[in-house]
């Protein structure tokens, strides 16, 4: 179990960079080229607020699992 | 054990566990019902304070949106989260009452945009941030203070009662919105009466810091005070300490984050799916939500009672996956319980009437045309269609042609009205299996010297953030997949996206599923101690 949960960290840290990628390309930059303002608050929390949070979260979850952070003791 | 201690807890004793719970899901149930106002109210408040076509209220109006939810909330769970750990539980949830009492009360003052200009949306943003703040520090101290009351063995039923508080919150704001509207004329309410709701609050809240004065501080938290155990920086030991981070992620990854989402998708997706995609007037989607959330709100303590009895890992985790495997057809059968193209047409019965008027830019009539064509029908099980197509006809012949607005508003008959009722329902329970137990959850997460700021974190990120942002992330994943429809439909080739309608769904599955797994593999189940 422990294994899994070590190589699951790869995934998870997948899962974080895919988020990011849509987050920015597909969300934030999208909504900054229009220049409205009603799309530019939007734009704004999704590059300087949802991606880290969210792309952060996800990577230093992932390598806290691959460093077996989140082991079971046996 | 010091003197003070020994007194509290005799003193303690004397108050009733029920009372205590009373006294603290009252308080939160308010501050809900405060940050609840301005949604329900939205409208009228845009009128007042955000006049259409104003590019600065416009943005005003959008970051009162946005930064109340999504990135106030958080900073107030850590601002008093820390305050919580550090002087305690009771001043603290007392401090954010009274914070979320007077900017509610405040907005309920603010003279229009007409009479004072900008400064209008201007106030009413900066007080919508303080409803934010507040919001974030309650919850964590209202759960906080609860658990620490309740026996270990029946931690999960007594925290259900603050899980409780934000549905309760949304009715208590709709009752006193509906009865101040019944109470006057639509002029009146339009005029002043919007204002009643906010003003009332201060009742509320006065009433609230009575009852909690009389509280005395959670008795785990005067212990560790006691005993010198509370922690002088929680902030450093929550998220500096490694140990303890470990944790505050797997709060907001392997629960919080799913439990948000599938949250916001039955209180508050399909309240928007059944008014925005499936044209339900505005009353009967309001009235059919009402009877689903009243008639799902006794699962919560169910469910939070349940957790004692067989762990809260397998409620929550079930509830996840039942609601990801099951959004697609539940939604499905939802938009084809009204579809006019599954009924048949009462011909007869069909009218079509035509006005044309004279356009109006800020109360003024312009030479441009509006020409309003309305089209109603009945079909053979009494449900009532109607359609307006508003064309706009530029007096500036050379100028580009508007695209006419079309508008369609469907009323539904008693049958359908109990299919969907059935169909929130269901959705509904699904928020009470992830959302009832979750207090007690986070509670036992984390040790007391930060357990305020440990849990109010993770609980506004997945609440907050990811839940919050199911509106607009649902609605833009829509409004894509219909126009790759349109392209492919213009182009002669077959439909990308046969069910456009059902794509918003996406969101909450892929987060709820990523949630679900993370919680499976990590989550250790079997911990129901208090983590000191």
């Amino acid at each position: 179990m422990n294994t899994i949960k070590r190589l699951a960290g790869i995934i998870w840290l997948a899962v974080g960079a895919a988020a990011g990628y849509y987050l920015l390309i597909n969300q934030a930059i999208p909504k900054f080229s229009t220049g409205k303002p009603e799309d530019l608050i939007p734009a704004g929390i999704y590059t300087f607020i949802l991606c880290p949070l969210i792309v952060g979260s996800l990577a230093t979850f992932g390598i806290y699992a691959l460093k077996g952070e989140y082991d079971s003791k046996s | 054990m010091s003197e003070s201690a020994t007194t509290n807890s005799k003193a303690q004793k004397k108050q009733s566990l029920a009372a205590i719970i009373a006294a603290s899901s009252v308080g939160t149930m308010i501050e809900w019902y405060d940050f609840y106002i301005f949604g329900s109210l939205a409208t009228i408040i845009a009128t007042k304070f955000f006049p259409d076509g104003n590019p600065t209220a416009a943005f005003l109006s959008t970051l009162a949106t946005f930064a109340a939810g999504f990135v106030v909330r958080p900073f107030g769970a850590i601002f008093f989260g820390r305050l919580g750990d550090l002087i305690g539980r009771k001043y603290t949830f007392m401090v954010t009452l009274l914070l979320m009492g007077g900017a509610t009360f405040m907005i309920g003052l603010i003279p229009s945009y007409e009479t004072i200009g900008f400064l209008a949306p201007t106030l009413v943003l900066l007080l919508r941030l303080l409803q934010g703040l507040a919001l974030g520090g309650e919850y964590g101290g209202a759960a906080t203070y609860v658990a620490e009351h309740s026996p270990a063995d029946k931690r999960g039923f007594w925290t259900s009662w603050i899980q409780i508080t934000a549905t309760a919150g949304l009715f208590v704001s709709l009752i006193v919105i509906q009865l101040t509207q019944n109470s006057m004329s639509k002029e009146a309410f339009s005029e002043w009466g919007w204002r009643v709701p906010f003003l009332v609050s201060i009742i509320m809240v006065y009433v609230s810091v009575l009852i909690r004065k009389n509280m005395h501080e959670s008795p785990l938290f005067a212990k560790a005070k006691a005993e010198g155990k509370t922690s002088t920086n929680p902030l450093k030991e929550s998220f500096g300490n490694r140990y303890n981070f470990k944790f505050v992620l797997l709060a907001l990854l392997g629960a919080t984050m799913g439990q948000g989402v599938v949250w916001y998708t039955g209180q508050f997706y399909a309240l928007s799916f059944l008014q925005k995609v499936m044209n339900i007037d505005l009353q009967q989607s309001n009235e059919l939500m009402t009877y689903a959330l009243m008639l799902g709100t006794p699962f919560f303590v169910l469910f939070g009672w349940l957790s004692d009895k067989i762990g809260r890992k397998g409620i929550m985790l079930a509830g996840m996956l039942i609601a990801i495997l099951s959004y697609r057809p539940i939604y499905e059968k939802m938009y084809q319980t009204t579809n006019i193209q599954n009924k048949t047409e009462v011909a007869e019965k069909t009218t079509v009437g035509v006005t044309r008027t004279l356009d109006k830019k800020d109360g003024v009539e312009t030479k441009d045309s509006l020409i309003v064509t309305t089209t109603k029908k009945e079909y053979t099980d009494g449900t009532q269609y109607e359609e307006k197509m508003i064309e706009k006809i530029l007096a500036d012949a050379s100028a580009a042609p508007v695209k006419p607005e079309i508008k369609k508003l469907v009323t539904i008959n008693d049958g359908d009205k109990w299919t969907l009722i059935w169909l929130v329902f269901i959705q509904v329970i699904f928020v009470t299996m992830v959302y009832g137990p979750i207090a007690a959850f986070l509670v036992e997460m984390f040790p007391t010297r930060i357990r305020y700021t440990s849990m109010s974190l993770p609980y506004h990120i997945g609440n907050g953030v990811f839940g919050g942002l199911l509106p607009t992330i649902a609605t833009a994943l829509v409004a894509s997949a219909g126009k790759a429809n349109d392209i492919a439909k213009e182009v002669g080739k077959a439909l990308p996206n046969p069910t456009p309608y059902l794509e918003g769904l996406w969101y909450p599955i892929v987060i709820a599923g990523i949630c679900f797994v993370i919680g499976l593999l990590y989550i250790n189940g079997k911990d129901r101690n208090v983590n000191d």
